[in-house]
This record gives structure tokens, sequence and C-alpha cells, in this order.
């Protein structure tokens, strides 16, 4: 699997310069990619967020503001113009700084956290072929950098000097770093199977044989776990726990308005694009078509359903499918207690993921013992 | 309950919360301050006054007909139980023993369907204090079809002024029996939709089910009373111990909390004790909607109210407790003292002995159970 | 572990039931959607029939109408509002004026005029107190009887305050002029200046004296001129208050002088100044007296 980078470098080689002044001028085609990549993401989910909350709440939700004068469908998707009027009054609204907070800090806290965002995108791979970087150690990648989110969270809570904020990012960090374990164990499923920590080289397994969730009883419970426990790493309800709404006012970002709080929303939307796609590429078979559940013997090369151009369509749908049940989820549960949050992480999910990682281990001795 | 740490071991110290005026859960402007042990709480105190009216002050100098409308804005979630609790003392005070059949009739529809308006705002305000939004917005838009019932009646859709000492303001609209009618066809199978939705979801008993367990002499030696009461398994309501209006007439049961999910008298169950009420609401509504007569509602209303010297102690029963009023008159049109026992009142001086020891979501739990109104608390 | 398995297996499928709910109502929504999108449509109002009889009463409670050529200027309205937002101004014809003031539609003969009839519609509760006692049925809520009268308006608004008071009286300035009631065009216009100067603040600004003299008023301006003039002999440290006026038994003298004693305050006179313009107060009033005098010149030396 060749990566973005590797191919511009390839294009742009005529130019004859040099190879690493070069890759820092190339670089930039990528890093605006990612960035035009999350503000559309946020702008379109946070649409699609508040349509379907309304739906299901028996309400239309925003129908007025329209887009060059376009205002969409009369009756249900009207308003679509919402999220960009929104953003624009975001981008202007005063910058609140309380007088007791610790300046600096507050003013780092939404950067650290966009920036473990925007990393992990280097390692998320959109289609064959189309990622930033294909790294061979990929999961470990994208685990370690979506975790440093936590330490801007931290740092939101404590220098917003307020004790809700402070409460929430207490929350935040015992919850993030819980949900870290499940979810390593989940990944470790495929590592196990597969041998190799390149995201290309699961995705080309599952090619081979078939969607990593059908692998094996067990890792169908996985992908159950790992969707739960990254609903829970990208803090949504039934999740919510460190933004409480009704406990915590708004928890870590109580003291956060404006442009910083436009950027936390960003990083949130933004994640939770990461972990979808993480989800289907490792457990539903990322850029292949639906047709590669089973392996029936179509050849995977058949380039109507497979390919790397389409793949961005099949990923893409199975990526977004999932964030719609994030959505899903948040608008039918309450939330949970902190100590239940906990409860459901050690005693429920680490209990079963270490059974997982046996069982699968048996499986696939057997497996070699009898099937090969 | 969660036991607070020896804090000379680890050498932690408690924290003063703020919790309130503005906050998204207080129910109002009621400010807790909540001395916390990390997320463990050790003692609430709520302060109130915020939304403090001088309601009892103003009374005095108001003639007995202009208290109508300052009682509906007490309890604005159940503004016709006010009226109609202090219709009924002035009616005491003044003698008036018998009123048309049919203003009773009115008087005990609209108090039901008021009824179940108010619960249906505690059940879905509990939903969110817990965390789960799409029951509010549920129960907000049947809530809409009884305030719209209301519009036709009254003329407004949530200060009504419509029960007048003597009678009522004015008749019923023509079509309203009907109209009633299809309301409770529609609504009696939303209750299922709540039940599937909020009462059985596993999150929703994990955070109220064992949580906030108020036993009944803690509950009796704090002078709670309503739903919050019966959820602690005391089958005790004022319209069927010491029936007022017409409520004898009418076949219904007093649900009390039995601890389905958890202990006797916990937060489940004074929430579900909310859900049943509405269903045996429906029950009576069902009774009176077709036995209503007819007759001239006005008839008995006073041309002037003028009672003689005396006092008067009347109790009702509102969605939130025991409302009790005494009025003492000085033969004047105005009445020398009136004062208001708020049944939310003293149902939220219990918050501290009973969540005391929780967590922080589990006071929102406590309270949202509870189900206060501030315009009524402070008066 | 019994209990914990079925713990989970409950869990799940409550949930699953709980998302199914909302998965209903989402594919649903045509029929499910209550949302009334507001200015584009309108909620229907109650359908009831119209007119005076209390049994079909319509009880639209939209905004307060007054007939006011139905007015007998009885009052009944505004002692039966609760919080005092109807505010109502009568002038009886005096003796032997032949002022005809008119006839309401249910054929009663008026005795008086109503000059002033506003409603602020910013205080009103709209609990239609004020409908029912009124004996010519001539103010009700827009949407009640005579409701061709007025439309029926749910959303009336203003840009400010003033907007929400209704004044409905008619009655011109020639009217009380010819039912013989001068005073009263006077007394309006005196409320009226008040009105004005206490909307521009201008009381506020005095007792501060925080802009001495721009904001002065005018009638300061002519002893203004006296503490320049004075200002030297005031060098001698004067004792002089308002209890020292106390030595003056009679009660009127003593009033007049404790007003210009305020007078000269609020003028910023000091000492000496403020005894000469109590003495010259005095004196206009011609109640000075020869003791007095005497004293108040005392002061000026410095003994009590």
């Amino acid at each position: 699997m060749t990566s973005v980078v590797d191919s511009l470098l390839n294009l742009f080689s005529f130019t004859g310069l040099d190879n690493s002044i070069l890759l820092i001028l190339v670089l930039h085609i990528p890093a605006l990619s990612i960035f035009l990549v999350m503000v559309v993401n946020a702008t379109v989910a946070v649409y699609v967020e508040r349509k379907v909350a309304a739906f299901m709440q028996d309400r239309l939700g925003p129908m007025e503001v329209g887009l060059f004068g376009f205002k969409g469908g009369k009756k249900f998707w009207g308003g679509i113009g919402q999220t960009i009027a929104d953003a624009i009054k975001l981008l202007t609204k005063e910058d609140i700084v309380p007088d007791s907070a610790d300046k600096k800090l507050m003013l780092l806290a939404p950067f650290i956290i966009f920036i473990g965002a925007f990393l992990t995108f280097i390692a998320v791979p959109f289609s064959q072929n189309l990622v930033v970087s294909d790294f061979n150690i990929g999961v470990f990648y994208i685990m370690a950098m979506s975790s440093v989110g936590v330490i801007g969270i931290i740092i939101a809570g404590w220098s917003s000097n307020n004790k809700w904020s402070l409460y929430g990012s207490m929350r935040a960090a015992a919850q993030i770093v819980s949900y870290e374990i499940p979810i390593g164990l989940s990944l470790l499923l495929a590592v196990l199977v597969v041998g190799s920590l390149n995201l290309g080289d699961i995705v080309q397994w599952q090619a081979e044989n078939r969607w990593f969730i059908f692998h094996s009883p067990f890792t169908f419970i996985a992908f159950f776990i790992f969707f739960i426990s990254v609903v829970a790493e990208t803090n949504r309800t039934p999740f919510d726990i460190p933004e409480a709404e009704s406990e915590l006012v708004a928890g870590w970002m109580t003291e956060y308005s404006g442009f910083k709080w436009a950027i936390f929303f960003l990083s949130e939307y933004a994640n939770m694009m990461i972990v979808s796609i993480v989800a289907s590429v490792v457990f539903l078979g990322g850029w292949l078509s639906p047709f590669a559940i089973i392996n029936v013997g179509i050849p995977n090369s058949w380039m109507i359903f497979d390919g790397p151009l389409i793949g961005i369509i099949w990923l893409m749908s199975k990526a977004l499918f999932l964030i719609f049940v994030m959505m899903w989820f948040r608008w039918t549960f309450p939330r949970l207690r902190v100590d239940q949050l906990m409860y459901l992480c050690w005693k429920v999910f680490i209990p079963f993921c270490l059974a997982n990682l046996f069982f699968v281990s048996i499986w696939e001795l057997i497996g070699g013992l009898f099937f090969k | 309950m969660y036991k607070v740490l020896d804090k000379s071991i680890i050498g932690a110290d408690e924290m003063v919360m703020n919790m309130g005026p503005q906050h998204p859960s207080t129910h109002g402007v009621l400010r807790l301050k909540i001395v916390t042990d990390g997320e463990i709480v050790s003692h609430i105190e709520p302060i109130i006054g915020y939304l403090h009216r001088c309601f009892e002050k103003h009374c005095e100098n108001l003639s007995y007909e202009q208290i109508v409308p300052f009682t509906d804005r007490c309890d604005y979630l159940a503004a016709m139980h006010m009226a109609h609790g202090y219709s009924i003392a002035v009616e005491k005070l003044l003698g008036i023993e018998e009123l048309p059949e049919r203003v009773e009739y009115i008087r005990v529809i609209l108090a039901e369907f008021q009824r179940i308006a108010s619960h249906l705002i505690a059940v879905g305000v509990f939903g969110l204090d817990v965390g789960a939004i799409t029951p509010f917005t549920w129960t907000l838009r049947d809530r809409e079809r009884i305030i719209d019932l209301f519009e036709s009646v009254t003329g407004s859709r949530l200060l009504y002024n419509y029960i007048w000492p003597g009678g009522l303001a004015h008749d019923l609209p023509p079509n309203f029996i009907q109209k009633a009618n299809d309301f409770l066809n529609y609504f009696e199978p939303q209750i299922e939709e709540y039940n599937n939705l909020l009462t059985t979801n596993k999150i929703f008993i994990e955070r109220s089910a064992d949580i906030g367990v108020m036993p009944v002499d803690v509950a009796i030696n704090y002078g709670v009373s309503g739903p919050t009461l019966r959820g602690s398994g005391v089958p005790f309501d004022l319209r069927k111990d010491e029936p007022y209006s017409i409520y004898q007439k009418f076949d219904f049961d007093v649900p009390v909390g039995e601890g389905l999910m958890g202990t006797v008298g916990d937060c489940w169950d004074r929430y579900y004790v909310k859900v049943l009420e509405m269903k045996e609401s429906i029950k009576i509504l069902k009774q009176a909607l077709n036995s209503i007569p007819e007759g001239d509602v006005k008839a008995a209303i006073p041309k002037k109210i003028r009672p003689k010297k005396g006092e008067i102690y009347s109790r009702y029963e509102t969605a939130r407790g025991d409302l009790g009023l005494y009025i003492r008159s000085g033969g004047k049109n105005m009445p020398s003292r009136l004062k208001m026992r708020s049944p939310a009142y003293c149902n939220l001086s219990v918050l501290n002995e009973i969540s005391a020891g929780w967590m922080i979501s589990d006071v929102i739990s406590v309270l949202g159970s509870l189900d206060i109104v501030l315009g009524e608390i402070d008066r | 572990m019994g209990e914990y398995i079925n713990n989970i297996i409950y869990g799940v499928k409550s949930l699953i039931t709980g998302m199914s709910l909302t998965l209903k109502h989402f594919r649903n929504k045509k029929n499910l959607v209550a949302t009334l999108q507001y200015p584009h449509e309108k909620w229907p109002i109650p359908e009831r029939n119209i007119g005076f009889d209390p049994s079909e009463y319509n009880t639209i409670r939209s905004r307060l109408h007054v007939d006011i050529d139905d007015c007998i200027g009885c009052l009944q309205c505004e002692r039966a509002c609760p919080v005092d937002c109807i505010k109502i101004d009568t002038i009886k014809p005096s003796k032997g004026n032949e002022f005809d003031c008119g006839i309401t539609s249910n054929d009663t003969r008026k005795k008086m005029i109503v000059p002033r009839f506003t409603i602020d519609m910013s205080e009103c509760m709209y609990c239609d107190l004020c409908v029912h006692p009124c004996p010519e049925e001539c103010i009700y809520m827009v949407g009640g009887p005579n409701d061709s009268k007025h439309e029926i308006d749910y959303e009336f608004s203003q840009f400010e305050r003033h907007g929400l008071v209704f004044e409905f009286a008619t009655a011109t300035d020639q009217d009380i002029i010819d039912i013989g009631a001068e005073s009263y065009l006077e007394k309006r216009k005196q409320r009226e200046q008040k009105l004005t100067r206490a909307e521009k603040l201008e009381g506020m600004l005095i007792s501060e004296g925080a802009v001495p003299v721009a904001a002065a008023p005018v009638a300061a301006a002519p002893v203004a001129a006296a503490p320049v003039a004075a200002a030297p002999v005031a060098a001698v440290s004067i004792d002089f208050n308002i209890k020292s006026i106390d030595f003056i038994k009679d009660k009127e003298v003593r009033g007049i002088a404790k007003k210009a004693f305020m007078g000269a305050k609020r003028a910023k006179l000091e000492g000496v100044a403020m005894i000469d313009f109590i003495i010259a107060e005095l004196d206009k009033a011609s109640k000075l007296d020869v003791d007095t005098k005497s004293t108040l010149e005392g002061f000026k030396e410095g003994k009590a």
C-alpha cells in the first residue's frame, strides 16, 4: 500500500529538489486536506445530528436558515445553512476568559485537543492508497494519538478555575484512560489474527478471508465492545459524564465560548469520524464492498464494486452509519453515573475482552491445525 | 450509599460547591450549597427565596376575587389545582355548602387533566435530569395537547384564572367532551411508550433504583406529601382520605411505591408512582366525562365576597402534594391573613436527609424525583 | 454469576427496546412530527360562539380593547384589576353646564366624559377580571364579542415599552374646556412635564450634584450669583444648620424659613449668603419681625 505522501513525492520529483525540502513543501497538501475534511465533517455532522435528534423527538430541528437562497426541503430537511450560520456566530463571538483563570493554559488547551485529533488523521486510511502516511504500526499510532486529547481536557478543566470544569476534566481523565484498555484489547484481536499492526494489511487479510467481525463469534462480541468503548472514548451520551449537562453545567467546557469552544466541537466530531473509520477498517472490511463479507469466490479486483476510488464510498458509508448509530444512542439513552461507567469498563468489558483474546487464540490454533 | 473516607488518612478536604441559582437542573432558581468529598456529597443545604414575590402579604391587600390569578402563579405547572384549592377554601369561609353539580364535574375534569399535565412535566424532566432528552420532548408534546384543551376552555394556556370561588368563569365550549375523549384515547398508548423508552431502561433503572431511599418515618417527619410520600409506600391521598369536591363519586386507586426495581421509596418508585397516577387520572376522567350533568356554572357565584369574621384551614391534593390554605377574615372584602402550606416546600426540605452520602449525579436524580416547583416554594 | 449474566441480558434487551422505539419515531416522522412552524403556520384559534351571553362567551385572551363610545366611566374595571394596569380619569360637567356626554349603544345616558383611559399591556396579566364587571360590556379581550371591530392578534408586539401603553380615550381638549375643567388640562400638563423630566433622569442629576451648574434648573440661576459676592465674608466659620431656625416660635414663619433654608441649600449657598437668602425670603413673605432678623443677623457673627 502506497501512501499519499509517497505518491506526491513521486509526482513532484521532476522539480529536482532535495527530497527533505520537497517533503516539507508537499506535506502542506495533505495537511490542508485533513483540515478541510475535519471542518466539512463537523459542519455536516452537526446538521445531521440536529436533524436526527429532532426526528427522534418528533420535532423538525433547524428549518429556517438557507444557503444562497436555497433552504433545502420544505417539509423535513430544511435549514441546511444552519451550521454555517452557527459557525460564523461562534467565530465572531467575544472571547470570554474568566478573571481568575490561568490564561495561557486556557488558550493552550483547545489546541492540544485539536492537535490530538488532527495528528490521528495521518494514519487513518480513507481508501486503498489514500492514507497520508502508511505506518507499519498504524493501529498503535492511532491509539496513542487519540489519547493525547485527554491532556488537553485536563488542562482545560484545571485552567478554567471553575469547580464544575475541574470535576468534568477529572471524570474525563478517569473515563478515557479506562476505556483505552477494552479498545486496545479489541484491536489486539485483529493484530493477533493478521499478525500486523498495519491497517492496510488488516484490510488485505479481510479481502482474502472475510470481514473480521465474522471471523469468529468472539470477534463479533469484540466489535460491540469496541464500538461502545469508542463511544465512551469520544465522550458521547450515554457516556458523556465529563460534560454531563444536567450535573456539571457543561463540564470541562463550562468557561469556554466562541472560537475556542468551536475548536472543541470540531475535535469532538473529528474524533467521532476517526473512531468510526477505524471500526469499519478493522472490523467491517474497510474499503471492501459488502460482497466481501464472506469470500464467495468473486475476485476482489472486480472493478465495479472494489477499488481505490469506489472504496472511499464503501468506507464512508460504513463510517457514516456508525456515526448515525452514535447519534441514535445519544438521543435514546440516559446517562450513566461515574461509578457505573467504571463498573461497565472494568467488570464487564475487560473480562470479556480477555476471554475474547484467549478464545480467539484457541480458535486460531485449532483453525491452523484443522482448516489449513 | 457511599462511605466518606477517613480524612486523616489521605489528608483530603471537603469542597463547597454552589449549584444554582443558574444551573440546568435545579428546576428554576434554586440554589444548593453542596459539601462534597470528591464525587460524594456529605451535606446539602437548599437556599431558596430567589423567586419570592410576597404572595401572602400581597393577598392582604387584594380582594378575594383578585387573589385567584395570583394563586395560579404559585404553582405554575398546576395552576388549576391552586385556584381550585383556594376556591374551596373561600367557599368554606363563606359557608357555601353546595355548588351546582356541573361546576364540580368541570372542576374535577380540569383538575385531573392538570394532574396529568403536571406529572408529564415531572416524568419528562426526571428523564432530562438523568440525561435522556427524548422522553422530555415526547411528554411535552402530549402536555401541549392538554394545554390546547385548556385554551379552548379558559382562553389562556398556562395561568387560567378560571375556577372562581363559588363557580367558574364560564361554561365549557360546545365540543369539549368530544375533544377530551379524543385526547384520552390518544394518550393511553403513549404511557406504554414512555415505559418502554425510559421506565424500564436498564441505565435509567441503574440511575434511579435504590437511590435516595426515603423511609416512611423520614417522609412523615418531614411532612412530605403527594406522590413523593406515596412513593415511600404510604397510601395517603386527600382525594380518598378526606374527599373534597365530588371525588367520592369516582372509582380510582391510590398507587403506592412497591420497590419493583429496588427498595421501597427510592427515586424509581417516586417516578413510577407519577406514571401510575396518570393512569388513575385517566380512569377518573373517563367516568366524569361520561356522566357530566347540565347546569348553570355561575349560579352560585356570590355577588360580593365579604365573609364574616372567622378563620378556615382547607386542604387540597395538588399534583405535588397536600396544599393547605389558612385564611382569616376580618369581615372585609380582603383576607386579613392568608397562609399557604405549599407541598413542594416540605418535599424539598427532605433533600439533605435522603441524598447526603450519595454522588453529585444522584443528588440531581433525587431532586428530579422530588418534583419541585420554585414558584410555589418561594411564593 | 447468574445475576451478572441476567443483568447484562436485561440491559441489552431494554436498550434494544428503546432504540427500536426511537428508530420507529425517526422513520415515521411524517406522521409524528408535532412542530408547528410558527411564523409560517399559525395556531388554530379555538372556535366558539360569539356573544355576551355568559354561556357562550368567547374567551380568547389576546389583548384588551375598549369601545370608548360605550364607556360610562364607572371605574369598575379599574377597581377589578389586580395589577392596576388600567388608569381612568373622569370629569363630571360642572353644575349648570349643558354639555352632552353622549349615549351608549345600550341607551344609557353618560354622566361624565373620560379624558383618560390607558391600559398598560406590559403590566396586564390577562386574568380577564376587568371584563366581567363592566355594566356596558365595553371592555373585553379581543377575539371575544365584537371581534369584528378588532382583529384577533396573538403576537402583538412593539419596539418600545411605551408602545404597549394604549390610550383609548377620545375626549378632545375642546370637550374638556366645554365641560368646564380647564384645571384638568393644567394638571395633565404638569404630569406630562414631570414624566419627561423623569425620563431624562433630571431629578437624579440634581440630587447627586455630579453635574453642578449645567444641569441646575433655571430657577436657581438668579441666586447663584450671590455666593460670589459673599464669599470673602464667609471666612468666619458659621455654625448654622436647619436646627438653628427652631428659635422661631411662629409655626408659619418657621415653615417659610425652613423652606428658604432648603432652597438656599439646593442653590448651593452657604453661611452668610444662606442667611441673607432666608432673611430676604421672610421679607418677601412680610413675616420678618425685628427679633427674628436680629437673631439671624447674630448667626452671621458666629454666635448661636
